[in-house]
């Protein structure tokens, strides 16, 4: 269990699996909060990764935020926030995945 | 005693583990001198480099066997028996061909009774079908084809049974026995068989076919990664898109599999619909270098593949 967020240890996730090193693994976590971030600023969200605490934690402008042990989760912590799923795709066919009160 | 070749067609929907369990079979020793016929639906292979270098194998790729690649593939098998049949030619006994996840078993076995070459050199051993424990009901429900695979089996196997709770494994296999009350029934994890759960008293889903609705084709699209995935800004930036592609359109994905080069190695990535395994390393020495590297494949439908290769470059520019 972490002390930092209370996440009990996972299995490694499949996002984590392209590093092979301590070193590279850390690598891909930074170049990965820069991609993020550059998508995320779109919907006026955050993500923070320190490098030290597992996870990210994602913001949003009013102060909310959530800690994400993995890529998936924050897919999800994204939609909760923003109200709509990111979607890769929406902005190049206009037409952005939307998910009724159900989904 | 014939001495034709003994032909298993390995048949079952996208992703249910046809070649985690052609591996392990493989591995097992439980064929007799085998070569392996791989189909797959993409241009680019990928499932052969799972089976490594152990095994004779060819690849049929970029068509399906039961429909549009059953030429090719008549020509693939003639080619065979008539090599097996040449002096100093290879042994083959067990003859092992691993459909495309969205081929009718039944068609390939009309194709090669109906030529009078196969007919004569090739005698069915079985039609093998797989169907994986977690999502079989909602392929079944949502694929007619599915249920048309399974139709035609001698022996469907269950994979991923060690992640599947009792009472929904008990409802699947309720409703394929209403499907095919014939079958042999036997249950693997990663390939493995495994003894049969226990197992509760259930009614079967009731599968209805709705020919008013038909449904989008299923159709393939080949993502160029190599440009991309080679550093570890790199697998961050495909990690970055593919996850989020996943959770806005996973309902659309139905498959996905490629082989990318990363900082860890040659990494195999599969995906089940929305579902990601933990990628395996892929041996650098495998047999087709040239072929799958950093190449993606998407199996779904209602997918441009200038919009999914947009997007990627569009998220890979904001690294």
């Amino acid at each position: 269990m972490c002390n930092a967020c209370g996440f009990p240890p996972a299995l490694v996730h499949w996002t984590d699996a392209g590093g092979a090193t301590p070193q590279e693994r850390l690598r891909i976590r930074f170049a990965r909060i820069g991609v993020l971030n550059s998508l995320l600023a779109e919907v006026g969200l955050k993500a923070v990764d320190n490098g030290i605490a597992p996870g990210i934690q994602l913001h949003d402008l009013s102060g909310r935020s959530i800690n994400c042990p993995t890529l998936e989760d924050l897919w999800q912590g994204v939609e909760a926030l923003s109200g709509a799923p990111y979607d890769p795709l929406g902005a190049l066919t206009g037409n952005p995945v939307q998910r009724g009160p159900d989904a | 005693m014939s001495n034709r070749l003994r032909l298993t067609i390995l048949g079952g929907f996208l992703g249910a583990g046809k070649s985690t369990w052609l591996r392990h079979q493989l591995h097992a020793g439980e064929f007799d001198a085998p070569f392996v016929v791989v189909n797959e639906i993409a241009d680019i292979p990928v499932d052969e480099q799972m089976l490594g270098a152990s095994v004779q194998t060819r690849v049929l790729c970029g068509a399906c066997a039961c429909c549009s690649g059953r030429d090719a593939l008549i020509v693939l098998l003639r080619e065979i028996c008539n090599q097996r049949t040449m002096a100093n030619a290879f042994q083959i006994n067990d003859l092992i061909l691993e459909t495309t996840g969205v081929a009718d078993p039944a068609r390939i076995v009309e194709a090669i009774q109906a030529d009078p070459v196969l007919a004569r050199h090739i005698m069915l051993d079985k039609v093998v079908v797989i169907l994986d424990a977690v999502n079989g009901i909602q392929s079944l429900l949502s694929e007619d084809l599915a249920r048309r695979q399974l139709e035609s089996a001698d022996s469907i196997i269950f994979s991923k049974v060690g992640i599947c709770a009792a009472e929904p494994l008990s409802k699947l296999v309720a409703t394929v026995l209403s499907i095919n009350p014939d079958a042999a029934l036997s249950y693997t994890d990663f390939g493995v068989e495994v003894a049969p759960p226990d197992l509760m008293r259930c009614d079967p889903v009731e599968i209805v076919s709705d020919p008013s609705a038909p449904e989008k084709p299923i159709s393939t699209v080949v993502l160029n990664v190599s440009d991309i995935v080679i550093c570890e800004g790199g697998w961050a930036t495909f990690s970055v898109w593919f996850s989020s592609l996943l959770h806005a359109r996973g309902h659309s994905i139905i498959r996905a599999k490629g082989v990318l080069k990363t900082p860890a190695g040659r990494l195999l990535l599969q995906s089940v619909r929305n579902h990601v395994g933990v990628p395996e390393i892929v041996p650098a020495d495998s047999d087709s270098p040239e072929h799958g590297d950093s190449t993606f494949v998407l199996i779904g439908r209602d997918f441009d593949p200038d919009v999914l290769q947009a997007s990627l470059l569009r998220v890979t520019d904001a690294q």
